[in-house]
């Protein structure tokens, strides 16, 4: 009896605990959100791989006979040293262009609006928490929850394992999974809050030729001052800038295409199964997960509305109108909110162009989450010691 | 005695939206103030160093 037990321990397990069978078809609706919708291939692919490996019975990939397996190893050495988020960084800032801010420096201000959205899931999450002390979710939980609004993985890993989550699978899931919904999620709401005439508003712009060396010192400006204000962000915007600093300085086109593609890419490989790694079903069927990814909806909701709202502001106090449309392309999902928002302004006024200023907005999002991040991190310790 | 736990309970509820609504504010106010400096910044870059227009292919 002993030798068959031996011999079907796997069946057996699964009969104990049909969770992980409830695994195998999350990580299936992954899998098959990237093949079939396309939905951040690159990612939702190995999150979902890394979930059905980790749930397999006894879970040898993560633990075997004592030792670390090999996405144990993984997870120590590139969640928890925050190393993975870090490299990302790098590589997406290898890949941004921040000409078009440049250009159009004012369109910073629907980066930090739509940040609203963050903030606004904290208080929802710790207003949660308070209903139902049993969720345990108090002002770190709730912070890391809500950093899912910076529409923005890495920074979102970054913060959420600062804060030692308990829920960082579900956190980065909902993030990433967002990420990819962006065209599903923001044209209902942009559409909600805006007005046709409000959305056929055009906006000029002057195309002004940025000169190299601008463009060279911009990230190291950046650097330092968002270093000095919010240091917490260091490693995040440092990361990011030193990336587009590779990229601009003209003589490392060696190192900025590695960083656009070999290190974005293998990171990004290692991140997914990694993440997908966290999901182990005694952790994720919980009703936590439930509501976090609800959380997560609400975070781009609010991103959503905070950056039209602002726009929408701003235009009873400005001579030139803004198109609030250009508002929503201030989160941090780069570059499809840009490209959500100029679809919508063609569809209303074919000739409408607004696509440099919703790039503009759209990297200040990229900034305007990362400095959310840093100053999440700053702030929440201090209020929990005066808590 | 109820009474007593009902106030602890509501009191420590209150503070902790207090401090999610404190979090907003600052936070808010946070990421507004760095970013107008990041704008003063480019303004002051594309002020201090213009394109020159003979140096047209480093420029973007």
């Amino acid at each position: 009896m002993e030798m068959f037990k031996a011999l079907f321990s796997g069946v057996l397990s699964l009969v104990e605990s049909p969770g992980q069978i409830v695994m195998y078809l999350i990580g299936l609706v992954l899998i098959w959100l990237a093949i079939k919708k396309q939905y951040e291939p690159m990612l939702l692919l190995p999150i979902g791989f890394g979930a059905i490996l980790v749930n397999l019975p006894s879970s040898v990939v993560w633990m075997h006979d004592g030792q670390a397996g090999f996405l144990q190893i993984l997870y120590n050495a590139g969640i928890l040293t925050e190393l993975f988020p870090i490299l990302i960084f790098i590589a997406v800032g290898a890949m941004i262009d921040f000409s078009a801010l440049l250009k159009t420096p004012k369109m910073m201000l629907f980066g930090a609006a739509a940040q609203f959205g963050i903030f606004f899931t904290i208080l929802v999450a710790m207003a949660l928490g308070n209903a139902f002390p049993q969720l345990g979710i108090d002002l770190l939980e709730a912070s890391a929850i809500g950093i899912i609004g910076a529409a923005d993985g890495p920074t979102s890993i970054y913060v959420a394992n600062q804060f030692n989550s308990q829920y960082l699978g579900a956190i980065t899931v909902a993030a990433y999974s967002y990420m990819s919904m962006v065209p599903i999620i923001q044209p209902p709401i942009i559409r909600a809050l805006t007005t046709r005439k409000e959305r056929l508003i055009r906006m000029e712009y002057k195309d002004r030729k940025v000169s190299k060396t601008a463009l060279i010192i911009f990230p190291i400006a950046i650097t330092l001052t968002a270093g000095i204000l919010a240091p917490n962000s260091a490693s995040l915007v440092g990361s990011l800038m030193f990336g587009n600093l590779i990229r601009e300085c003209g003589v490392l086109e060696r190192l900025s295409k590695t960083a656009q593609n070999e290190l974005s890419n293998l990171v990004t490989l290692l991140l997914g199964i990694t993440i997908g790694a966290t999901m182990r079903h005694t952790e994720f069927l919980r009703v936590q997960t439930a509501l976090i990814l609800a959380l997560g909806l609400v975070a781009f909701i609010f991103d959503t509305a905070g950056g039209v709202l602002f726009a929408k502001l701003l235009n009873l106090f400005s001579k030139t109108k803004i198109n609030p449309m250009i508002g929503a392309a201030g989160i941090s999902a780069f570059p499809m909110s840009s490209r959500i928002v100029q679809r919508m302004a063609k569809e209303e006024d074919p000739t409408n162009f607004i696509l440099m200023q919703s790039v503009s907005a759209n990297v200040s999002g990229q900034l305007g989450s990362v400095i959310a991040g840093g100053i999440i991190l700053q702030l929440v310790p201090i209020l929990m010691m005066r808590g | 005695m109820n009474a007593i736990l009902i106030n602890i309970v509501t009191a420590a509820a209150q503070n902790n939206l207090a401090q999610g609504v404190e979090l907003m504010l600052y936070g808010l106010a946070g990421v507004f103030t760095t970013l107008i400096l990041f704008i003063g910044m480019i303004y002051a870059l594309m002020k201090l160093l213009p394109c020159r227009e003979n140096k047209e292919e480093d420029n973007r």
